[in-house]
């Protein structure tokens, strides 16, 4: 039996660890590509790229620099974007369910939080990417002691579907900003001009896909195939449909400790989304923005009825 | 006077004609139970007891075994700081605190239960009604409210020290959210790892069933099923007992519920559980009346539950403890304790109590203000060493002061003489030395009265320093009770 705070701060905890990892590769992959971007127009329409991929429009302070921007993105409590702030949350909710997890995943969560917090900024400007290095590594980290030491019950997968709907939400907003579907073209289109090909590198890593990309295809980066790859791949862990099967997984195991019905509207919908991205194939894809809106729609609907089933759900409707 | 047929460890080890030395005799010569400890403390050399001093603190520091200070900024969460050398109490003086502390817990619920039904006790003219109903603790909602077998009070720490003469006296009864049990536990673990061989040879009852226990007391009280729902309901992680609400609630294998886990419909009460809602049957509660029901007690609670009490009051859900039961661990009412016992049960008090003054009446103050250098004053209400003075170590400006505070409200403050609480030897700074000590014992109470043999050794490690509240610099050492 558990308790629906219990799993409420487990979910978040999760899904704001995920966002930080996400937010540190994105950051890490960014700084490389712009050693190679020359001053001037492409490196500011990189900049805005990266603000649109991290939801960040109008927040900006007007006129800031590079670096002071990247400082802004890491180290400001009072930027809800900031990495800071998003381990920040996921300390914190870990912090209320300290007896629910291992001692072990609370060290690990609480040393990354004070890695951050203590870090010396002018160290960090001579070299920011161990940083973002520390982090990545640091919240892998944390999902391997989870996955070693919690005991896999319901709450572990509520850990899991956390991290799975956080993830696919990130990609699907990575997507949106990179891809449209004239931008698709197809397997014909040859002789990428140079500055793409760094983008289309940066966009792969940014979800750290750009080896397993390589194995199945070939270095030979193809927008179309980029776009398949991520959301119609089977075996890769960052993928859509990948996130997706995790996710019914873990709503399966908690249905069947929880004894719910699995006819409710939101495995019925969790399995459609599912059984949509195993048959789709990108030539299904008439508009890929429309696409990519109506499965976010879907995730942000499994995420409410998930609530609305174990957490929120109405004194009326459990008597 | 010093002991010195030792090591050089008892330096500086000082025992006084004014307080009872738990383990030497006035001459000097380790007492019968101590023995064995001596003997085996002059074979150490400070070195070793300084690897095992912090053996012991890691243990505390890696199980996460804390406290938090009111008060102060952020890092307030601090280990408790554990003393080393165990307090050895024999069979015969266990068993006869244990036959006091029964007689004492089964008379203070039935003088709860009187007073919130028919005061015989007021009639009859043993304590006077304006003395209850005017205890901060008094809970008038609790009127003609029956309460499962009439127990109210199902878990109580009660302080003891030991007087002067080798008498145990009672000096406080906790009988409303008591804490401190987790310690008592853990500081046995970790005895027993650092001196397990001394810890074999001297036949110490066990006490690891406290959990167990508890859960039998908490299960008795359900009377409308044979299998409740127990819950443990805490105030959450920023409250300074969290540490031991959660590691009792994993003892027990109950949840750890916080107020927002919990709503009432209909009178009943039901968490919310990701397999739906779930009635509550037993709430072991450790949130103070106050925050319990922002519908009945204070409105600007975020704690509680709304609508609890309603649910109480219609039997529906059982508190442990009762609601109310501070009035009788009110300091003034503590001056009545005696007669209470006397008048429940017909039988003498076991237990000493100490002299007390009440200052509502007239000469009784008059004398404590003039004698206020050499007497102990105390806020009735409060706890954890809070709203004191102590006559000895106070300054003149300090006593004009709370002089002061009494003439303005005199029923809120009593006076007793100031106790020259026992000594134990403690380990402290390479050095073994005596310190004041005292004794809380767990009483649990359902159908029938249950004390594990032990309790929390709480003392005061600053030199010559009487207080020994761990809000107040104290810490505690383990408790051994002998099988003889």
């Amino acid at each position: 039996m558990m308790l629906s705070r219990v799993v409420d701060s487990l979910y978040w905890m999760s899904r704001y660890l995920e966002r930080t990892e996400h937010t540190a590769r994105m950051l890490d992959v960014h700084l490389n590509l712009m050693l190679d971007i020359e001053p001037g127009i492409l490196r500011q329409q990189r900049m805005n790229r990266l603000l649109e991929g991290m939801l960040i429009t109008d927040d900006v302070p007007e006129d800031i620099t590079e670096v002071d921007l990247l400082e802004w993105l890491t180290f400001d409590a009072q930027n809800p974007l900031s990495i800071i702030s998003k381990i920040t949350g996921a300390r914190e909710n870990a912090r209320q369910v300290r007896e629910q997890i291992s001692s072990e995943m609370w060290t690990q969560i609480n040393k990354l939080y004070l890695y951050i917090k203590n870090c010396d900024i002018n160290e960090w400007r001579e070299s920011p990417h161990d940083l973002y290095l520390e982090i990545k590594e640091g919240a892998h980290l944390f999902q391997g002691i989870t996955d070693a030491t919690m005991n896999h019950n319901q709450g572990w997968h509520f850990i899991q579907m956390g991290r799975y709907i956080e993830r696919a939400l990130s990609l699907l907003r990575l997507l949106t900003v990179h891809f449209n579907q004239t931008s698709l073209g197809d397997d014909a289109q040859r002789n990428i001009p140079t500055n793409i090909y760094f983008e289309l590198v940066a966009t792969l890593k940014s979800v750290s896909a750009f080896e397993a990309y390589c194995k199945v295809y070939n270095p030979n980066l193809q927008p179309v195939r980029i776009v398949e790859f991520l959301l119609f791949n089977e075996h890769f862990p960052r993928s859509l449909r990948f996130c997706v099967d995790q996710t019914l997984i873990s709503l399966h195991s908690v249905a069947d400790t929880t004894m719910r019905s699995k006819n409710s509207r939101l495995y019925r919908n969790a399995g459609r989304l599912q059984s949509k991205l195993s048959y789709d194939e990108i030539m299904d894809v008439d508009e890929l923005h429309d696409y990519m809106g109506t499965i976010k729609d879907q995730i942000f609907h499994i995420h409410g009825t998930l609530y609305d089933t174990f957490i929120t759900y109405s004194i009326e409707s459990a008597l | 006077m010093p002991v010195r047929p030792l090591s050089a460890l008892f330096d500086y080890y000082d025992i006084h004609e004014y307080s009872f030395d738990e383990t030497f005799a006035i001459d000097g010569s380790p007492r019968p139970p101590y023995q064995t400890l001596v003997d085996r403390l002059t074979s150490l050399t400070r070195e070793e007891l300084e690897y095992r001093q912090r053996a012991a603190n890691a243990t505390f520091v890696n199980q996460g075994i804390t406290f938090t200070v009111y008060g102060e900024q952020q890092g307030t969460e601090r280990p408790f700081p554990f003393d080393l050398l165990p307090r050895i109490l024999t069979g015969k003086e266990w068993d006869d605190m244990d036959r006091g502390l029964t007689q004492r817990i089964i008379a203070l619920n039935r003088f709860l239960y009187d007073i919130y039904h028919d005061g015989h006790i007021f009639k009859d003219k043993v304590i006077p009604y304006e003395l209850v109903a005017s205890s901060r603790h008094y809970r008038r909602e609790m009127r003609g409210v029956d309460v499962p077998h009439n127990v109210y009070v199902s878990i109580c720490g009660t302080d003891l020290v030991r007087l002067p003469d080798g008498e145990f006296a009672v000096l406080e009864d906790n009988l409303r959210v008591p804490s401190g049990v987790s310690y008592m536990l853990a500081n046995r673990q970790v005895t027993k790892n650092v001196f397990p061989r001394l810890f074999n040879n001297y036949g110490v009852r066990p006490i690891d069933n406290y959990a167990q226990v508890l859960l039998n007391t908490l299960q008795s009280l359900a009377h409308h099923t044979d299998d409740p729902n127990i819950v443990l309901l805490t105030p959450g992680v920023f409250n300074s007992a969290y540490y031991e609400h959660a590691f009792l609630a994993r003892q027990m294998g109950i949840q750890l519920v916080e107020g927002r886990d919990l709503l009432v419909h209909d009178n009943i009460v039901y968490m919310r559980t990701t397999a739906g809602l779930k009635r509550v049957d037993v709430i072991y509660r450790r949130i103070d009346d106050d925050y319990l029901d922002a519908l009945t007690f204070r409105p600007d609670s975020t704690l509680g539950v709304n609508g609890l009490f309603n649910a109480y009051r219609a039997g529906n859900v059982v508190l442990a403890n009762a609601v109310g039961t501070g009035v009788a661990d009110d300091k003034a009412v503590y001056a009545y304790i005696p007669q209470i016992i006397k008048y429940y049960m017909d039988e003498d008090p076991i237990l000493t109590n100490i002299e007390t003054y009440i200052l509502e009446e007239d000469k009784q103050r008059q004398h404590v203000i003039e004698n206020i250098d050499k007497l102990v004053v105390k806020a009735v209400g409060e706890a954890g060493g809070y709203g004191m003075i102590i006559g000895p170590h106070s300054t003149k400006a300090e006593q004009t002061e709370f002089i002061k505070h009494i003439n303005a409200n005199p029923r809120n403050y009593i006076a007793q003489p100031t106790l020259a609480l026992s000594t134990a030897p403690s380990f402290v700074e390479g050095q073994i030395e005596a310190r004041h000590i005292d004794l809380r014992p767990f009483v649990l109470y359902g159908r029938e009265a249950n004390i594990v043999p032990g309790g929390l050794t709480r003392v005061a490690l600053r030199r010559g320093s009487l207080v020994v509240n761990s809000s107040q610099g104290g810490g505690s050492k383990d408790t051994w009770v002998l099988h003889k």
